[in-house]
């Protein structure tokens, strides 16, 4: 969900500051959903058929435990990059028609947003 | 708008209350519900365990160190006291401060403590750990919730101008 409003955002808005931040978020929050269900969801399933009081369960639980928490390790540290990069999109997103030396529009008339009365050089 | 070095504190402070949010979330989502689902004697054991292995330098510094820069937030605050964000930043370590650090101190400790005490073996324990979990979870909802609003609160600082 987040993702496809993100990939919106960045459709529509691509030439503002904030866009390559959202981009950027978006591709570290898809990735630490893809290692979920290219390695978590799997690993958990087989681990869901071990049965607790069999020979093997001890072993299969070590062989679980270690590298999943590894990349558990990686879900965190991707959600939590993606979490700075959608904060720092949202200080630098500028609202449609407020001043901006970096973000206005090409062609726009100099001096037209500023008579807006929306301008961000507070 | 909030510059430098407070902009950069207030934006790490941001964060650090959404990652207490999801350490709490999962608590009170998944763990308490999984460890109430197996027999008493586990659940108990692996709550004790938890609890010891939940002091360490990582999980201390996400929980407290978040609540220090939260109070040195809500000093700027008062310094900076009439700028648009000032409100927001005090709110935001208000809440951390009462919804986690004092909440935590004052309810969740104690009853650690009390669990830690519990000989999984004995009649009683059973009981006792069914009582802990309830009530535990219920508050723990709170130190999910608050520091959720506290980083809401810390992102509007963030962007009010």
């Amino acid at each position: 969900m987040s993702g496809f409003a993100a990939g919106v955002f960045f459709a529509r808005r691509r030439r503002e500051a904030s866009a390559s931040y959202v981009l950027a978020g978006s591709v570290l929050y898809v990735a630490g959903i893809a290692v979920t269900f290219a390695y978590h969801i799997p690993k958990n399933d087989d681990l869901a058929l071990v049965d607790p009081n069999s020979a093997g369960a001890a072993p299969a639980w070590n062989d679980y435990q270690t590298p999943w928490t590894v990349w558990n390790h990686v879900r965190t540290v991707a959600f939590l990059a993606a979490a700075i990069l959608f904060a720092v999109a949202l200080v630098k997103y500028r609202r449609p028609g407020a001043t901006s030396k970096t973000t206005r529009p090409v062609g726009e008339l100099a001096g037209a947003a500023e008579l807006s009365g929306s301008g961000v050089s507070r | 708008m909030i510059d430098g070095l407070l902009f950069v504190l207030t934006l790490v402070t941001a964060l650090a209350c959404g990652l207490v949010a999801g350490f709490f979330f999962a608590f009170s989502t998944t763990v308490m519900k999984a460890l109430t689902r197996v027999p008493e004697s586990q659940g108990l054991v692996a709550m004790q365990t938890i609890n010891v292995a939940v002091i360490n330098p990582l999980v201390m510094l996400a929980l407290f160190g978040t609540g220090v820069v939260c109070v040195v937030l809500a000093i700027a605050a008062f310094v900076e006291w009439g700028e648009p964000y000032a409100v927001y930043l005090l709110l935001g370590s208000l809440v951390y401060l009462a919804g986690v650090v004092l909440l935590t101190f004052v309810y969740h400790v104690p009853r650690n403590d009390a669990m830690a005490a519990l000989d999984p073996e004995d009649a009683t324990a059973a009981s006792h750990w069914t009582r802990y979990a309830r009530t535990w979870t219920a508050w723990n909802h709170v130190r999910t919730v608050a520091p959720l609003a506290s980083a809401a609160l810390f992102t509007i600082a963030l962007r009010v101008s």
